[in-house]
């Protein structure tokens, strides 16, 4: 028997914990079309029991039972009543009856109703119930004495027929094995069924979902295409893609690998498995996905047309071998890219195989049954049953499409961009920017390259971007047109005085109008030349000032250097500051012992022997002094 | 459209086409009336002890249905008539040739198997022939009995008829399981007892 899946799920409301049971087959799109008109379907040779409700009330309560599944739970039933109604013994259709035995099969005493499934792979294909006629059903609630209350029987068949089994561990349900006092779907029956059928948890069933497998409450759908934006390859609806590349998932079927013309399983030599899949859009297959693990052996992967045959051909399109090494290999996504063809142009609609080949023991990693060594999806030379679910055994690939929509958010099937930068017209935001570097093109120096600086070294109109004449006489790298010395290198472009000529080329750098060759200063603008320490580095300029009495005078002009005589008196005119001439008069006598240090008198005449010499002695003409004379060289003033 | 939901449909139309051709498997469920142990001994048109030394499953000649046929070494005829050393049992659903009709509630005795069998039928066309399902089917195993799911059974009393509508899958009213505690079991001739007692 194929095992239950039990599933513990918290839930946020009251019930602490839900235990619901959910068959490991389920209906892909979440709803199904069930057929119910008991007066058509019942036949009057068998009456209900006296006492039964009417069958126009049983279809009323049936009814009310499926929009009890519908209003509740993720799961929809799309009720017909139309007549001829489905015979549930026949070879298709979903149907219920009121019969006295099971298709042929007497029910036995004990049997109320039997709900059949009837699936391939994990697809459940077909739902029948067949209730006993021969009890006798009324629509009631309390406690079932002689008759049986039809609406707790319908709501738990019809929870079969979704894909819920009994769950008997306490908790509120519908699908005890034990019918009760309940009479309506429990918190536990409608988490059951969003298990299976709300698996991306945004409160929309399959049947209702524009994305099954992402959760998207709000359900956006800009083209109303019925697939939600989430998950649209073509959000816009124009027929060309937005993604740059699309996946698709498949799995390993029984089906089709019956009809692939690989047997399934052990060859005695390898592990075959084969799949059909039929590309979504057209473009480029880049890779295949297969979360196969190989414990040992290779793993060989092919892709193979089909030739419009249903089974894989015998030519590979392309192939790829996965050598394992000496632990377990996984193999997720296998890039094309490494196969022998780099990649296979694919059209929508066209039908492709997947044939892997396993040299040794291979398989999806997923749960065990416990039937077999390797958990289900196992594959190999050893061979076993291979009863595990096609889910069990995915894969995907991965088409880049041939075209990419230039606007994914705006329908535009002509993909129209008349400035050609990829942006289509009908969301290009500036037409008029080529380049689309939010420079326009009547303002662009390179409009055709995309240059958001404008940089242009030459200043000649031309971006550097895509300027292929460059006009640098002095190669400096800065065009003549906007090289402050274009004759002279001057990368730097320096211009100290901001007078558009630069420094290499700029006769006065400074511009005090003194030339730089004669400018004691030639970069501080200093047009009075001083120099007050005549070291002949300008004031302005000289980093040292020499004055070593710190008398203001520098050392060059001093004629004291050493001795602060800020007056630089020099009485002889020898050069010698009076401060530091030991003979101011320069008469050859030194001042301390000079009778007139100042007037000179190389005798030191003193006729009145009063120790001042006659040169200097007062007289009614007053007191002399030397000065300098040009004829002379020292006259005497007398004052 | 691309994603997944029209991989769905595809997927569900040739499943679809194809079951027109062969049912690949089936399952039920199944409502079951709860049953005493007196019923099932009051009820039964034949009772025995046997082995399954045979199990088979054939596809039914209008091709929509699948039977599988159980084939049991009679040991001993508890209650009812039965002479033959054999007795073969036909059951709805099974595997043939990997297609696969399942009632899902209904236990097949497996080959090799050792039990006691409460027989509604033996002449008519049953989904279940066990009388009650798997409340008319029990397990010895080593002298001591046990339910059709292997619960060992502690003790036996003619159980309370449960209204009409009670469902079951489990053991027949009256048929007590072993706890975690390791008390006694019923041993198979006490089991046998225990039925005809009850058909009295």
């Amino acid at each position: 028997m194929k095992s239950l899946v039990t599933v513990l799920v918290g839930l946020c409301f009251s019930s602490p914990l839900a235990a619901f049971n959910v068959s490991s087959n389920y209906w892909l799109e979440g709803q199904v079309e069930f057929n119910v008109n008991f007066p058509d379907r019942h036949a009057s040779a068998n009456p209900l029991p006296t006492g039964s409700a009417s069958l126009e009330s049983l279809q009323t309560e049936f009814v009310r039972s499926m929009n009890e599944w519908n209003d509740e739970s993720a799961f929809k039933f799309i009720i017909d009543t139309a007549t001829p109604s489905v015979d549930p013994c026949g070879a298709s259709g979903n149907g219920v009856q009121f019969a006295p035995d099971n298709c042929g099969s007497a029910f036995g005493s004990s049997t109320l109703a039997i709900q059949t499934e009837f699936f391939i792979g994990t697809k459940r294909v077909r739902s029948t119930i067949n209730f006993n006629s021969t009890r006798t059903w009324d629509i009631f609630s309390g406690s079932m004495v002689g008759k049986v209350d039809f609406r707790r029987v319908a709501l738990h068949e019809l929870g079969h027929s979704v894909g819920l089994d009994h769950e008997d561990d306490g908790t509120p349900t519908i699908m005890t094995t034990f019918a009760g006092s309940l009479r309506a779907l429990q918190l536990d029956d409608i988490a059951g069924a969003a298990f299976l059928y709300d698996v991306d948890s945004d409160g929309f069933g399959f049947a209702d979902d524009n994305c099954p497998t992402i959760n998207n409450a709000d359900q956006a759908d800009q083209d109303n295409d019925g697939e939600g934006n989430l998950c649209d390859p073509d959000i816009d609806g124009d027929g060309v893609f937005n993604d740059s590349t699309n996946d698709q998932q498949f799995a390993f079927s029984d089906d089709q690998l019956a009809s692939s013309g690989f047997s399934f399983g052990d060859t005695g030599t390898n592990g075959y498995l084969a799949q059909t899949f039929t590309i979504g859009l057209t473009g480029h297959l880049e890779s295949v996905s297969l979360p196969i693990t190989c414990a040992s052996g290779d793993l060989q992967v092919e892709i193979r047309g089909t030739g419009g045959t249903g089974s894989p051909l015998s030519a590979n399109l392309d192939s790829k071998t996965l050598a394992v090494g000496p632990v377990s290999s996984s193999f997720t996504e296998i890039d094309l890219n490494d196969f022998d063809v780099d990649d296979l142009s694919v059209a929508s609609g066209d039908v492709l195989a997947v044939v892997v080949y396993s040299t040794g023991d291979c398989f999806w990693p997923i749960a065990s049954s416990g039937s077999y060594n390797f958990g289900q999806g196992y594959f190999s030379t050893n061979g076993s049953t291979f009863l595990e679910s096609a889910s069990d055994r995915p894969f995907a690939i991965r088409v880049r499409p041939a075209q990419v929509d230039n606007c994914p958010l705006a329908a535009n099937p002509d993909q129209a961009d008349s400035d050609m930068d990829g942006e289509g017209d009908v969301c290009d935001l500036d037409t008029n920017d080529a380049d689309n570097d939010n420079v326009a093109d009547s303002q662009d120096n390179c409009p055709a390259i995309a240059n958001e600086d404008q940089a242009d070294a030459d200043g000649d109109g031309v971006g550097d971007a895509c300027d292929a004449e460059f006009n640098d006489q002095d190669a400096d790298m800065v065009g003549d047109a906007l090289d402050n010395c274009p004759a002279d290198s001057n990368a730097d472009q320096s211009d100290l005085d901001v007078d558009g000529l630069g420094d290499v080329c700029d006769l006065d750098d400074d511009a005090d109008s003194v030339l730089d060759v004669n400018d004691n200063c030639p970069i501080d603008a200093n047009s009075d030349q001083a120099d007050s320490d005549g070291d002949g580095a300008g004031d302005s300029c000289d980093l040292v000032f020499n004055d070593q009495d710190a008398d203001l005078v520098g050392d060059a002009l001093d004629n004291c250097p050493l001795v602060a005589n800020p007056d630089q008196a020099d009485s002889d005119m020898d050069s010698q500051g009076d401060a530091c001439d030991t003979d101011d008069d320069n008469d050859g006598v030194i001042d301390s012992e000079d009778n007139c240090p100042l007037v000179a008198n190389a005798l030191q005449e003193d006729v009145d022997s009063d120790d001042v010499g006659d040169a200097c002695e007062p007289t009614d003409e007053g007191i002399c002094f030397p000065v300098p004379s040009v004829s002379k060289g020292v006259a005497i003033i007398c004052l | 459209m691309l994603a997944s939901k029209r991989t769905l449909l595809m997927n569900l139309t040739s499943s679809i086409l194809l079951v027109l051709f062969l049912i690949s498997a089936s399952t039920g469920a199944t409502s079951i009336q709860s049953l005493s142990f007196k019923q099932l001994s009051q009820n039964a048109e034949l009772v025995f002890e046997g082995e399954v030394s045979e199990v088979q499953s054939e596809l039914k000649s209008n091709k929509s249905s699948i039977v599988t046929l159980i084939t049991f070494d009679v040991r001993d005829v508890i209650l009812g008539n039965w002479s033959e050393p054999t007795i073969t049992l036909e059951f709805l659903g099974g595997t043939v040739e990997g297609q696969t009709m399942r009632i899902q509630a209904l236990v097949y005795p497996q080959l090799g198997e050792h039990g006691v069998y409460f027989v509604e039928s033996t002449h008519q066309q049953m989904v279940n022939p066990l009388l009650g399902w798997a409340q008319g089917h029990f397990k010895v195993k080593n002298d001591e009995m046990a339910t059709s799911s292997g619960q060992m059974i502690s003790s036996l009393n003619e159980g309370q008829v449960s209204p009409l509508g009670t469902l079951s899958k489990g053991p027949a009213n009256g048929v007590q399981v072993k706890g975690k505690s390791s008390q006694s079991g019923v041993t198979l001739s006490d089991f046998k007892r225990a039925i005809l007692q009850a058909r009295d």
